[in-house]
Protein backbone atom coordinates (compact mmCIF):
# COMPACT_ATOMS: atom_id res chain seq x y z
CA UNK A 1 0.00 0.00 0.00
CA UNK A 2 1.37 3.35 -0.95
CA UNK A 3 1.53 5.15 2.37
CA UNK A 4 0.71 8.80 2.46
CA UNK A 5 0.88 9.43 -1.26
CA UNK A 6 -1.98 10.97 -3.20
CA UNK A 7 -1.88 11.92 -6.83
CA UNK A 8 -2.40 15.52 -7.83
CA UNK A 9 -0.30 18.65 -7.84
CA UNK A 10 -1.77 20.00 -4.62
CA UNK A 11 -0.88 16.83 -2.77
CA UNK A 12 2.69 16.74 -4.10
CA UNK A 13 3.30 20.29 -2.92
CA UNK A 14 1.79 19.60 0.48
CA UNK A 15 4.45 18.78 3.07
CA UNK A 16 2.21 16.46 5.05
CA UNK A 17 2.53 13.89 2.27
CA UNK A 18 6.34 13.70 2.34
CA UNK A 19 7.70 10.20 2.14
CA UNK A 20 10.02 8.72 4.72
CA UNK A 21 13.25 9.41 2.81
CA UNK A 22 12.31 13.08 2.42
CA UNK A 23 11.42 13.47 6.09
CA UNK A 24 14.78 12.01 7.08
CA UNK A 25 16.70 14.14 4.61
CA UNK A 26 14.97 17.39 5.52
CA UNK A 27 14.20 17.01 9.21
CA UNK A 28 16.44 14.33 10.73
CA UNK A 29 19.77 15.23 9.14
CA UNK A 30 20.00 18.63 10.91
CA UNK A 31 20.15 16.78 14.24
CA UNK A 32 23.39 15.06 13.24
CA UNK A 33 26.81 16.23 14.39
CA UNK A 34 29.14 17.65 11.73
CA UNK A 35 31.38 14.62 11.32
CA UNK A 36 28.47 12.27 10.55
CA UNK A 37 27.24 14.84 8.06
CA UNK A 38 30.61 15.12 6.35
CA UNK A 39 30.57 11.34 5.98
CA UNK A 40 26.97 11.21 4.72
CA UNK A 41 27.66 13.58 1.85
CA UNK A 42 28.84 10.39 0.17
CA UNK A 43 25.42 8.70 0.40
CA UNK A 44 23.90 10.20 -2.74
CA UNK A 45 23.65 13.43 -4.72
CA UNK A 46 20.51 14.64 -2.92
CA UNK A 47 22.16 14.24 0.47
CA UNK A 48 25.36 15.90 -0.72
CA UNK A 49 23.34 18.86 -1.97
CA UNK A 50 21.16 19.05 1.13
CA UNK A 51 24.11 18.99 3.50
CA UNK A 52 26.09 21.64 1.65
CA UNK A 53 23.56 24.49 1.66
CA UNK A 54 23.91 27.50 4.01
CA UNK A 55 20.29 26.98 5.04
CA UNK A 56 21.12 23.47 6.14
CA UNK A 57 24.10 24.69 8.17
CA UNK A 58 21.73 27.12 9.86
CA UNK A 59 19.21 24.36 10.67
CA UNK A 60 21.96 22.12 12.02
CA UNK A 61 23.31 24.89 14.22
CA UNK A 62 19.86 25.21 15.81
CA UNK A 63 19.14 21.48 16.09
CA UNK A 64 22.47 19.94 17.07
CA UNK A 65 23.18 21.46 20.49
CA UNK A 66 24.66 18.85 22.78
CA UNK A 67 28.32 18.82 23.77
CA UNK A 68 30.17 16.63 21.27
CA UNK A 69 33.51 16.67 22.97
CA UNK A 70 36.18 18.72 24.68
CA UNK A 71 39.20 20.57 23.40
CA UNK A 72 42.06 20.15 25.82
CA UNK A 73 45.24 22.16 25.77
CA UNK A 74 48.34 22.51 27.86
CA UNK A 75 49.96 25.92 27.65
CA UNK A 76 52.55 26.07 24.91
CA UNK A 77 51.35 22.83 23.32
CA UNK A 78 48.87 22.12 20.53
CA UNK A 79 45.25 21.60 21.44
CA UNK A 80 43.58 18.24 20.86
CA UNK A 81 39.97 17.09 20.81
CA UNK A 82 38.41 14.34 22.88
CA UNK A 83 35.09 13.33 21.32
CA UNK A 84 32.21 11.91 23.22
CA UNK A 85 31.80 9.60 20.22
CA UNK A 86 34.68 9.59 17.75
CA UNK A 87 32.61 8.20 14.90
CA UNK A 88 30.01 10.91 14.77
CA UNK A 89 31.81 13.92 16.25
CA UNK A 90 35.12 15.30 15.17
CA UNK A 91 37.03 17.97 13.29
CA UNK A 92 39.47 17.67 10.40
CA UNK A 93 42.33 19.39 12.23
CA UNK A 94 42.03 19.37 16.03
CA UNK A 95 45.38 21.08 16.49
CA UNK A 96 43.95 24.10 14.65
CA UNK A 97 46.82 24.31 12.18
CA UNK A 98 44.53 26.00 9.68
CA UNK A 99 44.94 29.20 11.70
CA UNK A 100 47.75 31.54 10.60
CA UNK A 101 49.77 31.05 13.81
CA UNK A 102 49.94 28.71 16.83
CA UNK A 103 47.28 29.68 19.34
CA UNK A 104 46.03 29.11 22.86
CA UNK A 105 42.32 28.42 23.08
CA UNK A 106 40.79 30.90 25.50
CA UNK A 107 37.07 30.12 25.42
CA UNK A 108 34.44 28.14 23.54
CA UNK A 109 30.73 28.54 22.96
CA UNK A 110 28.27 26.46 20.93
CA UNK A 111 30.70 25.34 18.25
CA UNK A 112 32.92 28.42 18.10
CA UNK A 113 36.40 28.77 19.60
CA UNK A 114 38.08 31.97 20.65
CA UNK A 115 41.86 31.68 20.48
CA UNK A 116 44.84 33.93 21.02
CA UNK A 117 48.14 34.02 19.21
CA UNK A 118 51.33 33.72 21.22
CA UNK A 119 53.59 36.18 19.37
CA UNK A 120 53.65 39.86 18.57
CA UNK A 121 50.24 41.46 18.87
CA UNK A 122 48.80 38.32 20.45
CA UNK A 123 45.78 38.68 18.22
CA UNK A 124 42.44 37.08 18.94
CA UNK A 125 40.87 34.67 16.47
CA UNK A 126 37.36 33.23 16.24
CA UNK A 127 37.04 29.96 14.40
CA UNK A 128 34.74 27.06 13.67
CA UNK A 129 37.11 24.06 13.80
CA UNK A 130 34.96 21.82 11.62
CA UNK A 131 34.43 24.22 8.72
CA UNK A 132 37.89 25.76 9.31
CA UNK A 133 36.41 29.21 8.88
CA UNK A 134 38.26 31.77 10.95
CA UNK A 135 38.37 35.49 11.55
CA UNK A 136 41.04 37.63 13.12
CA UNK A 137 39.55 40.15 15.50
CA UNK A 138 40.52 43.81 15.53
CA UNK A 139 42.98 44.88 18.20
CA UNK A 140 41.40 45.68 21.56
CA UNK A 141 41.57 49.19 23.00
CA UNK A 142 42.73 48.14 26.45
CA UNK A 143 45.66 45.99 27.49
CA UNK A 144 44.19 42.65 28.52
CA UNK A 145 47.33 41.45 30.26
CA UNK A 146 49.53 38.46 29.54
CA UNK A 147 46.83 35.85 30.20
CA UNK A 148 43.49 37.49 29.38
CA UNK A 149 40.42 36.46 31.35
CA UNK A 150 37.90 36.18 28.57
CA UNK A 151 34.58 34.50 27.89
CA UNK A 152 33.06 33.92 24.46
CA UNK A 153 29.29 34.17 24.23
CA UNK A 154 27.50 32.71 21.24
CA UNK A 155 23.88 31.58 21.03
CA UNK A 156 22.52 30.24 17.74
CA UNK A 157 19.60 32.38 16.67
CA UNK A 158 16.64 31.62 14.44
CA UNK A 159 17.06 34.82 12.48
CA UNK A 160 20.80 34.82 11.81
CA UNK A 161 22.58 32.49 9.42
CA UNK A 162 25.88 34.05 10.40
CA UNK A 163 27.08 33.85 13.99
CA UNK A 164 26.54 36.85 16.21
CA UNK A 165 28.76 36.66 19.26
CA UNK A 166 30.37 38.67 22.04
CA UNK A 167 33.64 38.38 23.89
CA UNK A 168 34.03 39.79 27.39
CA UNK A 169 37.39 40.42 28.95
CA UNK A 170 37.96 41.31 32.60
CA UNK A 171 41.31 43.05 32.82
CA UNK A 172 43.34 44.80 35.52
CA UNK A 173 42.67 48.48 35.27
CA UNK A 174 45.65 50.58 34.20
CA UNK A 175 44.04 53.88 35.20
CA UNK A 176 43.06 52.80 38.70
CA UNK A 177 45.17 50.73 41.04
CA UNK A 178 43.64 47.52 42.31
CA UNK A 179 40.56 47.61 40.10
CA UNK A 180 39.11 45.49 37.32
CA UNK A 181 37.63 46.82 34.13
CA UNK A 182 35.77 45.15 31.30
CA UNK A 183 36.07 45.29 27.56
CA UNK A 184 33.49 43.80 25.21
CA UNK A 185 33.82 42.79 21.58
CA UNK A 186 30.63 42.62 19.56
CA UNK A 187 30.66 40.83 16.20
CA UNK A 188 27.76 42.95 15.04
CA UNK A 189 29.79 46.16 15.43
CA UNK A 190 33.09 44.35 14.76
CA UNK A 191 34.68 46.47 17.46
CA UNK A 192 35.83 46.46 21.07
CA UNK A 193 34.44 48.80 23.65
CA UNK A 194 35.58 49.35 27.22
CA UNK A 195 32.57 49.33 29.54
CA UNK A 196 31.93 52.28 31.83
CA UNK A 197 31.88 49.98 34.84
CA UNK A 198 34.93 49.79 37.11
CA UNK A 199 35.11 47.21 39.83
CA UNK A 200 37.28 48.29 42.76
CA UNK A 201 39.00 45.84 45.07
CA UNK A 202 42.32 44.06 45.01
CA UNK A 203 41.09 40.81 43.57
CA UNK A 204 42.87 39.34 40.63
CA UNK A 205 40.63 37.41 38.31
CA UNK A 206 41.61 33.81 37.50
CA UNK A 207 41.94 33.79 33.69
CA UNK A 208 40.55 30.38 32.82
CA UNK A 209 37.65 30.53 35.26
CA UNK A 210 35.11 32.57 33.28
CA UNK A 211 31.58 31.23 32.82
CA UNK A 212 28.42 32.72 31.33
CA UNK A 213 25.03 32.04 32.92
CA UNK A 214 21.86 33.86 31.90
CA UNK A 215 23.35 37.15 30.79
CA UNK A 216 25.90 37.37 33.62
CA UNK A 217 29.56 36.47 33.29
CA UNK A 218 31.32 35.14 36.40
CA UNK A 219 35.01 34.75 37.17
CA UNK A 220 36.79 33.39 40.23
CA UNK A 221 39.23 35.47 42.22
CA UNK A 222 41.31 34.00 45.08
CA UNK A 223 38.64 34.90 47.66
CA UNK A 224 35.46 35.70 45.81
CA UNK A 225 33.41 35.51 42.63
CA UNK A 226 33.22 38.50 40.32
CA UNK A 227 29.95 38.88 38.45
CA UNK A 228 29.45 41.17 35.46
CA UNK A 229 25.91 41.69 34.28
CA UNK A 230 26.00 42.19 30.52
CA UNK A 231 22.69 43.94 30.20
CA UNK A 232 23.11 46.37 33.06
CA UNK A 233 26.90 46.57 32.65
CA UNK A 234 27.26 46.38 36.41
CA UNK A 235 29.69 44.27 38.37
CA UNK A 236 29.78 42.88 41.85
CA UNK A 237 31.92 40.68 44.06
CA UNK A 238 30.46 38.09 46.33
CA UNK A 239 32.17 35.72 48.70
CA UNK A 240 32.36 32.02 48.51
CA UNK A 241 33.65 29.64 51.12
CA UNK A 242 35.78 27.32 49.05
CA UNK A 243 38.33 29.10 46.95
CA UNK A 244 39.14 26.14 44.83
CA UNK A 245 37.33 24.06 42.28
CA UNK A 246 35.71 25.64 39.26
CA UNK A 247 32.63 27.53 38.21
CA UNK A 248 30.10 26.21 35.74
CA UNK A 249 26.49 26.50 34.61
CA UNK A 250 24.12 23.91 36.03
CA UNK A 251 20.34 23.88 35.57
CA UNK A 252 20.46 27.51 34.44
CA UNK A 253 22.32 28.63 37.57
CA UNK A 254 25.92 29.33 38.47
CA UNK A 255 27.54 26.39 40.20
CA UNK A 256 30.78 25.74 42.00
CA UNK A 257 32.27 22.27 41.82
CA UNK A 258 35.22 21.01 43.85
CA UNK A 259 36.75 17.78 44.99
CA UNK A 260 37.01 17.13 48.71
CA UNK A 261 37.97 13.89 50.44
CA UNK A 262 36.89 11.13 48.09
CA UNK A 263 33.93 12.93 46.65
CA UNK A 264 32.99 15.82 44.41
CA UNK A 265 30.59 18.51 45.58
CA UNK A 266 28.43 20.65 43.38
CA UNK A 267 26.84 23.75 44.87
CA UNK A 268 24.57 26.15 43.03
CA UNK A 269 24.13 29.84 43.59
CA UNK A 270 20.63 30.13 44.95
CA UNK A 271 20.25 33.86 44.78
CA UNK A 272 20.35 34.79 41.13
CA UNK A 273 19.56 38.47 41.30
CA UNK A 274 22.79 40.39 41.43
CA UNK A 275 21.10 43.47 42.79
CA UNK A 276 19.97 41.66 45.90
CA UNK A 277 23.24 39.88 46.64
CA UNK A 278 24.81 41.04 49.86
CA UNK A 279 28.55 41.24 50.40
CA UNK A 280 28.17 39.98 53.95
CA UNK A 281 26.04 36.88 53.42
CA UNK A 282 28.29 34.07 52.32
CA UNK A 283 27.55 30.40 52.60
CA UNK A 284 23.79 30.83 52.73
CA UNK A 285 23.80 31.89 49.09
CA UNK A 286 25.07 28.53 47.91
CA UNK A 287 22.89 25.43 48.02
CA UNK A 288 24.36 21.96 48.06
CA UNK A 289 22.98 20.34 44.99
CA UNK A 290 24.89 17.13 44.38
CA UNK A 291 27.60 14.93 45.77
CA UNK A 292 29.32 12.66 43.32
CA UNK A 293 31.67 9.78 43.96
CA UNK A 294 33.56 8.63 40.90
CA UNK A 295 33.70 4.96 40.11
CA UNK A 296 36.96 3.82 41.69
CA UNK A 297 37.07 0.81 39.38
CA UNK A 298 37.57 3.23 36.50
CA UNK A 299 39.50 5.98 38.20
CA UNK A 300 41.57 3.86 40.53
CA UNK A 301 43.32 5.49 43.46
CA UNK A 302 42.86 8.82 41.76
CA UNK A 303 39.31 8.98 43.10
CA UNK A 304 40.85 10.42 46.25
CA UNK A 305 42.52 13.38 44.63
CA UNK A 306 41.23 14.93 41.47
CA UNK A 307 40.61 18.31 39.95
CA UNK A 308 37.55 19.37 38.00
CA UNK A 309 38.07 20.65 34.48
CA UNK A 310 34.51 21.31 33.34
CA UNK A 311 30.92 21.01 34.48
CA UNK A 312 27.53 21.49 32.84
CA UNK A 313 24.02 20.03 33.11
CA UNK A 314 24.93 16.71 31.60
CA UNK A 315 28.56 16.04 32.15
CA UNK A 316 31.55 16.73 34.36
CA UNK A 317 35.17 16.39 33.19
CA UNK A 318 37.66 15.48 35.88
CA UNK A 319 41.41 15.12 35.88
CA UNK A 320 43.10 12.58 38.08
CA UNK A 321 46.54 11.00 37.98
CA UNK A 322 47.52 12.04 34.43
CA UNK A 323 44.18 10.93 33.01
CA UNK A 324 40.91 12.63 32.14
CA UNK A 325 37.50 11.19 32.97
CA UNK A 326 33.92 12.14 32.30
CA UNK A 327 31.01 11.69 34.67
CA UNK A 328 27.51 11.69 33.22
CA UNK A 329 24.95 13.08 35.67
CA UNK A 330 22.01 11.23 34.12
CA UNK A 331 23.52 7.79 33.77
CA UNK A 332 25.95 8.26 36.70
CA UNK A 333 28.60 6.55 34.61
CA UNK A 334 32.29 7.34 34.91
CA UNK A 335 34.26 6.99 31.70
CA UNK A 336 37.92 7.31 30.77
CA UNK A 337 38.30 10.07 28.18
CA UNK A 338 42.01 10.34 27.64
CA UNK A 339 45.30 9.11 28.91
CA UNK A 340 47.05 12.31 28.05
CA UNK A 341 46.32 15.20 30.34
CA UNK A 342 48.04 17.10 33.08
CA UNK A 343 46.81 19.26 35.89
CA UNK A 344 47.44 22.49 34.02
CA UNK A 345 45.34 21.54 31.03
CA UNK A 346 42.51 23.82 30.07
CA UNK A 347 39.27 22.19 28.99
CA UNK A 348 36.76 23.68 26.54
CA UNK A 349 33.38 22.09 25.78
CA UNK A 350 32.76 21.74 22.06
CA UNK A 351 29.61 21.28 19.95
CA UNK A 352 30.10 19.80 16.45
CA UNK A 353 28.14 22.57 14.76
CA UNK A 354 28.29 23.88 11.18
CA UNK A 355 27.79 27.49 12.27
CA UNK A 356 28.93 29.98 9.68
CA UNK A 357 31.21 32.87 10.57
CA UNK B 1 -21.40 25.90 18.88
CA UNK B 2 -18.04 25.11 20.38
CA UNK B 3 -18.12 25.07 24.14
CA UNK B 4 -15.81 27.47 25.94
CA UNK B 5 -12.88 26.06 27.91
CA UNK B 6 -14.46 27.35 31.13
CA UNK B 7 -17.43 24.95 31.08
CA UNK B 8 -17.30 21.50 32.68
CA UNK B 9 -17.95 19.65 29.47
CA UNK B 10 -14.86 19.62 27.24
CA UNK B 11 -15.34 19.42 23.52
CA UNK B 12 -14.51 15.96 22.24
CA UNK B 13 -13.42 14.81 18.81
CA UNK B 14 -13.39 11.40 17.23
CA UNK B 15 -10.29 10.26 15.38
CA UNK B 16 -10.74 7.40 12.96
CA UNK B 17 -7.81 5.23 11.93
CA UNK B 18 -7.26 3.76 8.47
CA UNK B 19 -8.72 0.52 9.86
CA UNK B 20 -11.93 2.38 10.75
CA UNK B 21 -11.39 2.22 14.52
CA UNK B 22 -12.57 5.27 16.41
CA UNK B 23 -10.97 7.06 19.34
CA UNK B 24 -12.45 9.85 21.41
CA UNK B 25 -10.10 12.66 22.42
CA UNK B 26 -10.44 16.15 23.87
CA UNK B 27 -10.24 18.82 21.20
CA UNK B 28 -7.83 20.88 23.30
CA UNK B 29 -5.39 17.96 23.22
CA UNK B 30 -5.96 16.95 19.60
CA UNK B 31 -5.18 20.38 18.20
CA UNK B 32 -1.51 19.81 18.96
CA UNK B 33 -1.84 18.33 15.48
CA UNK B 34 -1.85 21.11 12.90
CA UNK B 35 -3.77 18.93 10.48
CA UNK B 36 -6.52 18.21 13.02
CA UNK B 37 -6.59 21.87 14.03
CA UNK B 38 -7.31 22.85 10.43
CA UNK B 39 -10.12 20.35 10.20
CA UNK B 40 -11.62 21.54 13.48
CA UNK B 41 -11.59 25.07 12.14
CA UNK B 42 -13.58 23.72 9.22
CA UNK B 43 -16.09 22.36 11.78
CA UNK B 44 -15.17 18.68 11.63
CA UNK B 45 -15.73 16.64 14.80
CA UNK B 46 -15.16 13.24 13.22
CA UNK B 47 -11.62 13.26 11.84
CA UNK B 48 -10.84 10.46 9.40
CA UNK B 49 -7.13 9.64 9.24
CA UNK B 50 -6.76 7.24 6.30
CA UNK B 51 -2.96 7.54 6.49
CA UNK B 52 -2.63 6.38 10.10
CA UNK B 53 -3.18 2.78 11.22
CA UNK B 54 -4.72 1.92 14.60
CA UNK B 55 -1.52 0.88 16.35
CA UNK B 56 0.24 4.08 15.37
CA UNK B 57 -2.76 6.24 16.21
CA UNK B 58 -2.91 4.81 19.72
CA UNK B 59 0.72 5.78 20.29
CA UNK B 60 0.17 9.25 18.88
CA UNK B 61 -2.84 9.83 21.11
CA UNK B 62 -0.76 8.75 24.10
CA UNK B 63 1.91 11.29 23.12
CA UNK B 64 -0.57 14.11 22.66
CA UNK B 65 -2.29 13.35 25.96
CA UNK B 66 1.03 13.45 27.83
CA UNK B 67 2.13 16.65 26.15
CA UNK B 68 -1.31 18.18 26.47
CA UNK B 69 -0.93 18.24 30.25
CA UNK B 70 2.37 20.10 30.19
CA UNK B 71 2.91 22.33 33.21
CA UNK B 72 6.01 23.90 34.71
CA UNK B 73 6.29 21.20 37.32
CA UNK B 74 6.14 18.09 35.20
CA UNK B 75 8.89 18.93 32.70
CA UNK B 76 11.17 16.14 33.98
CA UNK B 77 8.26 13.72 33.86
CA UNK B 78 7.61 14.54 30.20
CA UNK B 79 11.34 14.26 29.45
CA UNK B 80 11.27 10.73 30.87
CA UNK B 81 8.16 9.90 28.85
CA UNK B 82 9.80 11.14 25.64
CA UNK B 83 12.94 9.13 26.35
CA UNK B 84 10.88 5.96 26.77
CA UNK B 85 8.61 6.81 23.84
CA UNK B 86 11.41 6.53 21.29
CA UNK B 87 12.58 3.16 22.58
CA UNK B 88 10.81 1.41 19.76
CA UNK B 89 11.82 -0.59 16.72
CA UNK B 90 13.00 1.20 13.60
CA UNK B 91 9.82 0.19 11.74
CA UNK B 92 7.59 1.50 14.53
CA UNK B 93 9.48 4.81 14.55
CA UNK B 94 9.14 5.00 10.78
CA UNK B 95 5.35 4.58 10.96
CA UNK B 96 5.26 7.15 13.75
CA UNK B 97 7.25 9.80 11.91
CA UNK B 98 5.15 9.40 8.77
CA UNK B 99 2.01 9.82 10.86
CA UNK B 100 3.45 12.69 12.90
CA UNK B 101 4.40 14.44 9.68
CA UNK B 102 0.94 13.87 8.18
CA UNK B 103 -0.68 15.13 11.38
CA UNK B 104 1.83 17.96 11.57
CA UNK B 105 2.75 17.57 15.26
CA UNK B 106 6.01 19.52 15.27
CA UNK B 107 7.33 18.51 18.68
CA UNK B 108 6.77 14.83 17.89
CA UNK B 109 8.40 15.12 14.46
CA UNK B 110 11.47 16.67 16.15
CA UNK B 111 11.55 14.04 18.89
CA UNK B 112 11.41 11.21 16.35
CA UNK B 113 13.95 12.81 14.02
CA UNK B 114 16.39 13.26 16.91
CA UNK B 115 15.91 9.56 17.67
CA UNK B 116 16.63 8.64 14.04
CA UNK B 117 19.69 10.88 14.04
CA UNK B 118 20.99 9.13 17.16
CA UNK B 119 20.49 5.75 15.53
CA UNK B 120 22.13 6.53 12.22
CA UNK B 121 25.01 8.78 13.22
CA UNK B 122 27.45 5.89 13.53
CA UNK B 123 26.38 3.99 10.48
CA UNK B 124 28.51 3.55 7.41
CA UNK B 125 27.53 5.16 4.13
CA UNK B 126 26.64 1.75 2.76
CA UNK B 127 24.37 0.96 5.72
CA UNK B 128 22.58 4.30 5.28
CA UNK B 129 21.83 3.50 1.66
CA UNK B 130 20.41 0.11 2.66
CA UNK B 131 18.31 1.45 5.52
CA UNK B 132 16.65 4.16 3.45
CA UNK B 133 16.70 2.40 0.10
CA UNK B 134 18.85 5.08 -1.48
CA UNK B 135 20.65 4.13 -4.68
CA UNK B 136 24.20 5.32 -5.18
CA UNK B 137 23.81 7.84 -8.01
CA UNK B 138 27.38 9.12 -8.03
CA UNK B 139 29.69 8.44 -10.92
CA UNK B 140 32.92 6.73 -9.78
CA UNK B 141 34.77 10.05 -10.20
CA UNK B 142 32.19 11.98 -8.17
CA UNK B 143 32.26 9.37 -5.43
CA UNK B 144 36.05 9.44 -5.24
CA UNK B 145 35.90 13.24 -5.03
CA UNK B 146 33.37 13.37 -2.21
CA UNK B 147 35.38 10.85 -0.17
CA UNK B 148 38.60 12.76 -0.82
CA UNK B 149 37.12 16.13 0.13
CA UNK B 150 36.03 14.81 3.52
CA UNK B 151 38.66 12.14 4.06
CA UNK B 152 38.93 12.96 7.77
CA UNK B 153 35.30 11.99 8.34
CA UNK B 154 35.75 8.57 6.75
CA UNK B 155 39.11 7.50 8.10
CA UNK B 156 39.09 7.96 11.85
CA UNK B 157 37.42 5.45 14.09
CA UNK B 158 37.02 3.09 11.15
CA UNK B 159 36.99 0.08 13.39
CA UNK B 160 33.89 1.31 15.22
CA UNK B 161 31.76 2.14 12.21
CA UNK B 162 28.50 0.25 12.27
CA UNK B 163 27.87 -1.43 8.93
CA UNK B 164 24.67 -3.11 9.97
CA UNK B 165 21.52 -1.97 8.26
CA UNK B 166 19.45 -1.83 11.41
Amino acid sequence: MDRGKKSGLAARNNRIYLDFKDIIRETALPFLPAKSLAKFRAVCRDWRLQISTPFFAHQQTLSCRSTSGFFLQNRGESPFLISVDTNSCGVPDPSLRFLPEPVDIKSSSNGLLCCQGREGDKAYYICNPVTKQWKKLPKSNANHGSDPAIVLLFEPSLLNFVAEYKIICAFPSTDFGEATEFEIYSSREDSWEVAGEICFGARKVVPKSGVHVNGVVYWMTPTSVLAFDLTKERSQFFRWYYNYGILGAFDGKLCNVYATGGSIRLNILANTHTNTMQMGSQTSMWLEKKTVVLDSKIVGDGAMSCSILHVDNNIMVVHSGERTFSYDFKSRATKLLSGRAGINYRCFPYVNSLISL
Amino acid sequence: MASSSKTEQKKMLILKSSEEEEFEIEESIAVQSGTIKNMVEDDFTLIPLPNVDTETLIKIIKYMKKHGEKTKSNEKDIEEFDKEFVKKSFTELKELVLAANYLHITSLIDLLCQAFADRIKNKSVKAIREIFGIPNDFTPEEEAEVYEQHKWAHEEGKEHIDHSAY
